[in-house]
């Protein structure tokens, strides 16, 4: 009896490496796939540029106005300085609604000194539920600058109140604490000029710590000092460059980054905006975007455009870098599992038979298989049920795929964009694509990991980011 | 797979980990080869970008000179080596977009000798660079190349023919307005205010042109609500009766595009006279919210005191929008009384009424 469990467990523990096998070979096809697809995208998408001038668009008369939405909490720090570079954005016409979440520290009174804030009367256009508004303020020296104060209910909360008090078509969310780029709204709202059936599009995101700044302007791109903020420009250059530019040619953008994204505001109120009981709203909602459209057999794009910047402050030590990615993890579990009647049905042709699969078994239930392999490996090898030599080479495939991929996206980088103007720094990233997969991809699929189980464990909670301000040109991190 | 056998079993090792080997030394090669593209794209962006510092240093001040006045365009040339042609046309595509008149003239009369290396360009290149090549031709090489760039009206990449649209439907290339026009259902995915605009750069030329296409609802959706915009934009009176006439027609008939009836309902407010408010008020009862907001603002565009009841019991209309229309209009027309009288009330409509009067 007892020769029969241990054969079955072994059966099994042969089966899940073999399992482990077939989600590795999947996982890195479906990366080398969407890499090749964004090398030929972003050439193409390069050479196009050279095509239409941003300068010249801004002279069209027919750009649309927009809202800029940047929910605050607690960004006593950053939130002048962000707001700076949002008024210094050449884009003819836009309105900025600073939405003061319940901020406990001194947020709201440092926009009203710096920005001369009044009180004032402004109407709700929509009526998503919300908590309280407590007050409108206007800036007397700039016009287009709001500041909306409301009790404190999340990020999600905030962004539906700011759409409430929206008057335009498009609309911008983004976080409190990013900096646009001068002309980011000039070309991400391209994808809108483009195809009238866009309903969102997503900018890329790139990491502020290093470089220099000055009136919420970044005037010298740089790589941080911190190895930890190093290795998570490589993660954003793979993910945005690679990843995202990928899907979006297989036009399956399935995510749009909170940070930095612009939606048709009519679209987003009849999907009932932003979910607050979920830590991934930003996913949430594109997801639910899609699957509202595809319901009612409205034509619909969902676009991601690489070349709008947002730049954002990035964690720099482990404790709450790891609570950052225990958060997203929650958030796509959970919009993901909120929309599974999505997962492998036709009726959502792309997004339900390709990037909903993908993100569900391979994303969401792949640190599980991972971290698990890691084990059964160890197990298989002491058992004597795998050779070392076996496992050895088995990782060190794995670690040179992890390799091909990062130096592929810096590759993708100087391809397009080449925002890392010295040759240091791309030293660096090349030698941080091999040193970050030893040690901080397994602490990676840990923090995802504990996503998983604090998701299962009913955890809500965001973990608050420590904000340390950004260097300005006087001073250097 | 002899070979894989034989050193396996040189070696004691089964296929399977010679296969595995095999893919670890491939992908390291990948690895490699990814590093080495990475850094061949640095060094070659570096020396692009130094050649063209290089070469901007050698044309900038004589490029000065000729626009300043004080030497021919032609002193230029000998400065241009015979390998860079298409570097010039950047150099001078540059300034082509920010300059005008006299001294845009100029650098058309530089780059007039180096435009036919264009040509390849249109012919064999991407779509990519096909819509480069019509950019350069629009900017400086009109009239001369103006037929290949309206042949890239035709172009199968929606965004060469776009550029060529909007290259082409300005003043002074008249004659191809017609074309343009001909190829404008191929655009309609693009925003709707973007093809008014496009067409409104069009200038008084292309008014009677638009006029037709809006006369003729038969049309592809939407082009004549994008012509009924540009004319608006404008400023074509011409436009009134026929919009006139389609929102008398519309009136009667619920399936008349939403967009165009919304259009002529903006020529009326405009450029139309109180005598049109008939017309328009057949609209502020529409069903569909969008046309009443259109409406509401015609009729305060163009009304006097007697539209104020229908303003004002449009303040209570189900659709914030049509509210806040008629809420301007109010203000519009000069009666603050009825927005001062909400304002200080509770009523739902309050601080909307406090907004436009802050407005």
């Amino acid at each position: 009896m007892s020769a029969t469990l241990v054969g079955a467990a072994l059966t099994l523990l042969d089966g899940f490496n073999v399992l482990v096998i077939v989600y590795f070979v999947l996982l890195n096809g479906t990366y080398l796939w969407m890499t090749l697809l964004a090398f030929k995208a972003l050439r193409r998408y390069a050479l196009r540029m050279t095509s239409v001038d941003p300068a010249e668009l801004m002279s069209t008369a027919g750009l649309p106005p927009v809202t800029l939405i940047a929910p605050a909490y607690n960004e006593e720090p950053t939130c002048v300085e962000s707001t700076r570079s949002l008024l210094t954005l050449r884009y003819p016409s836009y309105d900025i609604l600073v939405v003061n979440d319940g901020s406990t520290d001194g947020t709201l009174q440092r926009m009203v000194d710096a920005f001369d804030l009044a009180p004032a009367a402004r109407a709700p256009v929509a009526q998503i539920d919300t908590a309280a508004v407590r007050g409108i303020y206007r800036s007397t020296v700039h016009p287009n600058l709001w500041v909306i104060d409301k009790e404190n209910g999340g990020k999600a909360d905030a962004l539906n109140t700011g759409i409430n008090y929206c008057r335009h078509p498009l609309f911008c969310a983004m976080d409190a604490d990013s900096l646009l780029e001068p002309e980011a709204l000039t070309r991400i709202v391209r994808a809108f000029l483009e195809d009238s059936s866009t309903v969102a599009a997503g900018g890329v995101i790139r990491i502020v710590n290093g470089c220099k700044v000055r009136s919420g302007i970044v005037e010298e791109v740089r790589l941080p000092k911190n190895f930890l903020a190093r290795i998570q420009v490589l993660e954003y250059l793979r993910s945005f460059l690679a990843g995202r530019m990928g899907w979006d040619a297989l036009d399956a953008t399935l995510i749009i980054s909170g940070a930095f994204g612009m939606f048709s505001r009519r679209h987003v109120v009849e999907a009932g905006g932003y979910l607050h009981d979920t830590v991934g709203e930003d996913m949430e909602l594109v997801v639910r975007l899609h699957r509202h459209c595809r319901e009612r057999g409205e034509p619909y794009r969902v676009a991601f455009v690489p070349d709008p910047v947002a730049w954002t402050e990035c964690p720099e030590d482990l404790r709450v870098l790891g609570r950052q990615r225990d958060r997203w993890q929650r958030g796509l579990v959970e919009s993901l599992w909120r929309n599974r009647v999505m997962i492998l049905n036709p009726r959502y042709g792309r997004i339900g038979m390709m990037a909903a699969p993908y993100y569900f078994f391979l994303e969401v239930v792949g640190p599980v298989i991972e971290a698990l392999g890691y084990v059964t490996f160890i197990t298989a090898l002491l058992l004597g049920r795998a050779s070392t030599a076996y496992v050895l080479a088995f990782l060190a495939v794995a670690f040179a795929l992890g390799i091909s991929l990062s130096f592929a996206a810096v590759g993708l980088e100087e391809l397009s964009f080449r925002r890392y103007p010295r040759m240091r720094d791309l030293a660096t990233l090349l030698l941080v694509a091999v040193v970050e997969n030893v040690g901080y991809r397994q602490l990676s699929i840990w923090w995802r990991l504990r996503g998983m189980i604090s998701k299962f464990r009913g955890a809500s909670a965001w973990g608050a980011m420590e904000r340390k301000g950004f260097s300005t040109s006087d001073e250097e991190t | 797979m002899p070979l894989l056998q034989d050193a396996a079993a040189l070696h004691g090792l089964d296929r399977g980990f010679l296969v595995l080997a095999a893919a670890v030394g491939v992908l390291l090669l990948t690895s490699l080869a990814f590093a080495v593209l990475a850094l061949a794209l640095r060094v070659r962006n570096d020396r692009t970008t130094r050649r063209q510092e290089r070469l901007r240093s050698r044309w900038e001040p004589a490029m000065l000179e000729i626009l300043g006045g004080a030497a021919p365009p032609d002193a230029i040339f000998e400065r241009v080596e015979d390998d860079d042609g298409i570097d010039f046309l950047e150099f001078l595509l540059d300034y082509a977009r920010r300059l005008k008149g006299e001294e845009q003239q100029r650098v058309r009369v530089m780059a007039e000798p180096y435009l036919p290396l264009v040509i390849p360009m249109l012919r064999e290149g991407t779509a990519e660079a096909r819509g480069h090549a019509v950019l350069i031709f629009a900017r400086m090489g009109m009239p001369t190349y103006a037929p290949a760039v309206a042949g890239a009206l035709r172009d199968e990449s929606p965004i060469v023919a776009m550029i060529a649209a909007r290259s082409l439907f300005r003043p002074g290339h008249e004659r191809h307005f017609s074309a343009v026009l001909e190829h404008l259902p191929r655009f309609t995915s693009w925003s709707r205010s973007f093809l008014a605009s496009m067409l409104a750069a069009g200038g008084p030329a292309a008014a009677s042109l638009l006029r037709d296409i809006l006369a003729n609802p038969l049309e592809q959706p939407l082009v004549p609500a994008v012509a009924s915009d540009a004319l608006r934009e404008l400023n074509g009176l011409d436009a009134v009766p026929t919009a006139l006439d389609l929102l008398a027609a519309a009136g009667a008939d619920a399936t008349v595009d939403r967009e165009l009836v919304v259009g002529c309902l903006r020529i009326l407010e405009q450029l139309g006279h109180q005598e049109h408010l008939s017309t328009v008020r057949l609209f502020v009862d529409s069903p569909d919210a969008v046309i009443r907001a259109a409406a509401v603002s015609a009729l305060a565009g163009l009304g006097g005191v007697s539209e104020i009841p229908i303003l004002q019991a449009k303040l209570d209309d189900s659709t914030f929008w049509v509210s806040l229309e008629a809420a301007r209009g109010l203000m519009t027309l000069g009666e603050t009384s009825t927005l001062e009288r909400i304002a200080a009330s509770r009523g739902p409509w309050s601080l909307l009424a406090q907004q436009v009067l802050a407005e």
